[in-house]
Order: structure tokens, then C-alpha cells, then sequence
């Protein structure tokens, strides 16, 4: 029930994000990111909660793959159109989300940056399913399901599934 | 302590702010929801310049726990949690997050810092989504005078008189006067010149 009230919201949203969306998609086609990435950083100043649900249909509009129930706070943004983004994904504020396929129910705290700036890069930082990624991360490399990566890590090497990763550089413990 | 902001100007931003503040403050008593708070919070971060500092210092004075007027906040800077609490001569720098901590007198916080809800956030054995029932935020105390460096990370308790330099993060409770560095923090000064002077006698 809930879940379909929220989808119903971020398709009414769509009303409002469309002068936003569909140029950046078009643009897209054409292989120019910069309107997407102006869209976001537009849509990243909006507070509060109508902010989650605006970033949320913008992103369900422009994203290779994006669902309807996904949290992204103040001041994040995604810098590649080419990201995946599943299901009851919670984003905090002020990160930087480069060419990444976040999994599902990831959670991911504040400043932290996933992926490279190069939006065209075509190698994707892959987050597995049910991962939790602390404060302050830096992401560079892909991060297995069911891991939890300490505040302040920098992620530069794999880290397989299960596993607990702090520090820099990284020390990855076995679970 | 001389207030930083003169006292036309902060009834000036009581006058302005008190839009946001009085909804946040209400909607904090009456259902315990922090959303409004939480809204005001964010919109407030985003005005530049110094009368962004006065603005924030209302609205905070009027929403937090306990907030002196004469803090200054910068810019993307934000609370975010009403339970916080702030003592006098606080000064914050630009893209910081608090969590809920009580900072204590005449602390300084440099950019991008963040004061975590202490170590156990998520910590409750399942991963559920929502980030509002499946947390459990802990008070993370900064003592009076210490200075938090650029881009720390703080999750725990840190005493008087702390030094944590620049891109630490602090796993562990700090003693007062310690001066720390490196991700985990290690203690690289045991006593701060302040203190070792006080115990010499001088």
C-alpha cells in the first residue's frame, strides 16, 4: 500500500521534473552528459523530503535503471546517466555517485563518492546487494553483497561478499 | 563573551527564519518528527555569505536542544538532528553534518567534518530499509576548546581540549588534551600545550 503511494507520488512529480528530464535523456542519446548533470545538481539543492521524492523521479526518468523507492539526500547527485540504481536504496547527503550499479537495499552515508568523475568511463563500480558503506567513503572499485565498509575507508581494491572493510589504506576483515 | 552577531541583526533573522523555525519546533514536541526540522535545516544551508550565519544562528538558537545565538554555521552546513545540543562561541566551517552531539564551549570545527550519532547507527542486527525505524543514535559529547580538524569523522565521545587533525576518523573516546591523527586516530601528543603549561605551574 505504501509502497504504491509512493510510486503514485514520484509519478505525479514527473509533472514538475519533465523540463529537466527529457532534455537530459535526448542529450544522452547524443552522448552529452552535461545536462543531465545539470539537472541533478538543480534538483540536489531542493531540502527535505519533497527533495527525495523530485531527485527520485528524476532519476527514474534518466537512469539506465532506476526504482521508484530510493532515498537520495541534499546536495548528491549522480554525475553518469549510464548508473543503475535498485530497489530501497537510501543515499545521505553531499556524495558524488560517478557510473555505479548500486544493488539493492544499499545504504550509503554521507560524503562519500562512488565511481569515477569520468562520466564516460565505461567500467561501472558494481555495489552488491544489501551493502552498507559508512561516512566520509571513497569507492573506486566494486564492493561485493552484505559487506559494510567502515567510515572513512578508501575502497581501491575489490572487497568480496560478507566481508567488513575499514581504514586507509584499506584493511578488509573476514566476517 | 561578545555575541559575534549584533542584536539588530539576529531579531532581524528571528523575524525571518521564525517561519521555519516555529513549524520545525512544534512538529518536534507534539509528534516527535524531525522532518520539518529537518526541511528548514537544509533550505537555511544553502544561504551564502554572512547573512547566511546569522539566519542559521536564529533559526538553530530557536529549534536545538540547547544552541547559543553567537554560533556560526557555514556554508551546506547543517544539523541534522533537534536533540543536538551547542554551547557558546561554536564556531562551524562549511559542509559539515552534526548528528546528535553536544558540543560543549568555544569549540572549532573546520569543513566537511562529520559528528556521527556515535558508532552503532545501523547496528541492530537486521538490514532493514528506513532509515528512521531500524537506527539507534547515541549522544557524542565534544569538550570545551577542542578543534576538530578538515574532513574528520567523529563518532565518539572526545574531552577537553582536543586537538583531531585534519582527515582523521575517531573510533574511539578521547581523554582530554590528547592530540590525534590518522584513520583510526592514533594519539600522536598525549598533553596539549595548554594543558602542560596549567601543570607546570607557568
Amino acid at each position: 500500500m505504501r509502497d504504491r503511494l509512493k510510486r503514485a507520488l514520484v509519478r505525479v512529480l514527473h509533472l514538475f521534473t519533465w523540463p529537466l528530464a527529457l532534455p537530459a535523456c535526448l542529450a544522452a542519446r547524443f552522448g552529452m552528459y552535461s545536462v543531465f548533470e545539470f539537472g541533478a545538481t538543480v534538483l540536489s539543492l531542493i531540502p527535505g523530503r519533497i527533495g527525495q521524492y523530485l531527485r527520485a523521479s528524476f532519476y527514474m526518468q534518466t537512469l539506465v535503471r532506476c526504482h521508484h523507492d530510493i532515498a537520495i539526500g541534499f546536495l548528491s547527485f549522480f554525475t553518469s546517466p549510464l548508473s543503475e540504481v535498485g530497489r530501497q536504496v537510501y543515499v545521505g547527503s553531499l556524495c558524488i555517485i560517478g557510473n555505479a550499479d548500486i544493488g539493492d537495499k544499499v545504504l550509503v552515508g554521507s560524503r562519500t563518492l562512488i565511481g569515477t568523475r569520468k562520466t564516460a568511463s565505461m567500467d561501472k563500480v558494481r555495489i552488491g546487494y544489501e551493502t552498507w558503506v559508512g561516512e566520509g567513503v571513497t569507492i573506486l572499485a566494486d564492493v561485493g553483497e552484505a559487506c559494510t565498509i567502515g567510515a572513512g575507508a578508501v575502497v581501491d581494491e575489490v572487497v568480496q561478499s560478507g566481508c567488513v572493510a575499514v581504514g586507509n589504506p584499506l584493511r578488509t576483515l573476514v566476517r | 563573551m561578545e555575541s559575534q552577531h549584533p542584536t539588530s541583526n539576529v531579531r532581524f533573522g528571528h523575524f525571518l527564519t521564525w517561519p521555519l523555525a516555529f513549524p520545525a519546533r512544534l512538529d518536534h514536541r507534539l509528534r516527535r518528527s524531525e522532518a520539518l526540522f529537518d526541511f528548514g535545516a537544509k533550505l537555511l544551508s544553502l544561504v551564502p555569505g554572512r547573512m547566511g550565519a546569522y539566519l542559521r544562528a536564529c533559526y538553530y538558537g530557536r529549534t536545538l536542544a540547547r544552541c547559543d545565538n553567537d554560533i556560526v554555521m557555514g556554508f551546506a552546513s547543517f544539523f541534522s538532528h533537534p536533540t543536538a545540543e551547542v554551547g557558546s562561541g561554536v564556531e562551524i566551517g562549511a559542509f559539515s553534518i552534526i548528528g546528535t552531539a553536544t558540543i560543549e564551549d568555544r569549540v572549532g570545527i573546520g569543513n566537511r567534518v562529520s559528528i556521527l550519532s556515535g558508532k552503532h547507527q545501523h547496528d541492530v542486527g537486521h538490514r532493514d530499509f528506513g532509515h528512521e525505524k531500524g537506527v539507534h543514535y547515541e549522544r557524542v559529547r565534544i569538550g570545551a576548546g577542542s578543534y576538530l580538524g578538515e574532513g574528520c569523522i567523529v563518532m565518539c565521545d572526545i574531552g577537553h581540549d582536543c586537538i583531531v587533525c585534519p582527515g582523521s576518523v575517531v573510533t574511539k573516546p578521547l581523554p582530554p588534551g590528547v592530540t590525534v591523527a590518522g584513520n583510526p586516530a592514533l594519539v600522536v601528543d598525549p598533553q596539549c600545550d595548554a594543558l602542560r603549561s596549567r601543570a607546570s605551574g607557568r
